[in-house]
């Protein structure tokens, strides 16, 4: 399978950003606005990945600018964004794989140990382990995936 | 009627047989559909002041009235955000958003229906059966949110409650809880915060009420009356952060 790697940040972390980023009127300079922030490099730009993996913005030559999708994001009440996130998620190849092995489990339900073993083939350990952390926030957040901390099972959340 | 009165709250703490003047005559009002921010150097008594509001905590002389009823003890249309979150790590997002109600007395159909509500409120649907170990810190304190919510109060006071998050999640936050204030269809008529960033509280409230550092006084209640949503980089903006700067420092 070729993986993405997902960055390793909170919905939340992206989504201040963007309400920054409108705040600056759309588009703003990376520097400035870690500038303001006290952010180190490091620290924003795993964020601006996820948004841009999101298609909510795009970065170019220094800059970073809200998309049109981005801008909608931003107008929508918290249970449209997370119709949007959700339709997002399902074209990002490593959740389209999972959604699929959840498919294919019966009552949509496998255990998290299995995407570790599956992303681990590709991965450190480590890093197959956070990846499944951030699908399984990320899908939480967006309403498409569940978690049992009981079970430890992910399934697909189906409303 | 203001919905809150502080009429000359001091209080003094007792310490190896000294006493200590926390805060000293403190007076202000809260009106309706105000949101009200409390800004001061650390130490000054205003999360102090915050618990003697949501009836934690008794002031040692002068008068908390709540809608021209003395604070007497916890009072059901005042509810608490903490900056430490405060939840339960061996309970559910659930469990923890129904413990308000639970201590209310509230029965269990009607905990779980206010408490899915409100989970739903804060964009915490998904995450119902989750513990907070979990949780990033954002998620936390969306918890932390909807368990004041449940409650439905009129006034909701806010400790620090973005203070320990990073500050990108603190921003999205400070969104959502402007939105839900604003949200017609929820019960909460007015919010007090502390704060110690005077840029957020330029950014959250239509007046802050300045403290001066211990024995905490108020030193000056300036009105802000920006439009909403603010703009950091406005220059009017960026002039009243500085004038509130100016009294604190």
């Amino acid at each position: 399978m070729d993986l993405i790697l997902l960055p390793d940040v909170s919905l939340s972390e992206v989504m201040g950003f963007l309400e920054l980023l409108e705040d600056a009127g759309g588009r703003e300079d990376v520097f400035r606005i870690s500038e303001s922030l006290n952010l180190e490099l490091d620290d924003i730009l795993p964020v601006i990945e996820a948004g841009e993996l999101l298609a909510l913005l795009e970065a170019e030559e220094g800059d970073v600018a809200l998309t049109a999708l981005g801008r909608g994001f931003l107008d929508a009440d918290v249970n449209q964004r997370k119709k949007i996130l959700a339709r997002q998620l399902a074209g990002i190849k490593v959740f389209a794989r999972v959604l699929a092995t959840l498919r294919e489990h019966r009552n949509g339900r496998a255990p998290r140990r299995l995407f570790i073993d599956e992303f681990a083939e590709r991965l450190p350990d480590e890093e197959a382990a956070r990846l499944v952390h951030t699908v399984v926030d990320w899908g939480r957040y967006a309403e498409i995936i569940g978690y049992s901390p009981e079970t430890e099972e992910v399934y697909l959340d189906q409303g | 009627m203001a919905l809150l009165e502080l009429k000359d709250v001091t209080k003094v703490y007792a310490e190896e047989g000294r006493s200590i003047t926390v805060l000293d005559r403190v007076s202000f009002d809260v009106e309706e559909e105000r949101f009200v921010c409390l800004v001061g150097p650390s130490g000054c008594g205003k999360s102090t002041l915050l618990r003697m509001i949501a009836g934690l905590d008794q002031p040692t002389s002068g008068r908390i009235l709540y809608e021209g009823r003395p604070v007497a003890g916890v009072d059901p249309h005042i509810a608490v955000v903490f900056q430490s979150f405060a939840l339960f790590p061996w309970l559910t997002v659930t469990q923890n958003v129904e413990l308000g109600l639970e201590s209310r007395g509230v029965d269990p159909t009607t905990r779980r229906r206010f408490a899915d509500k409100y989970i739903d409120q804060v964009g915490l649907d998904g995450f119902e059966e989750a513990y907070p170990r979990e949780l990033s810190g954002g998620m936390k304190q969306r918890v932390g949110i909807a368990r004041a919510l449940a409650v439905e109060p009129r006034l909701l006071c806010m400790d620090e409650p973005f203070s320990a998050l990073d500050a990108l999640t603190a921003q999205n936050l400070r969104e959502e809880v402007l939105s839900l204030w604003e949200d017609p269809n929820l019960k909460v008529s007015s919010i007090i915060m502390v704060t110690h960033g005077i840029e957020e509280a330029v950014f959250m409230a239509d007046r802050i009420v300045a403290f001066s550092a211990r024995p905490g006084r108020v030193i000056s209640t300036v009105p802000v009356d920006l439009p909403r949503p603010r703009n950091r980089k406005d220059e009017a903006f960026l002039r009243l952060t500085d004038q509130v700067y100016s009294l604190i420092v």
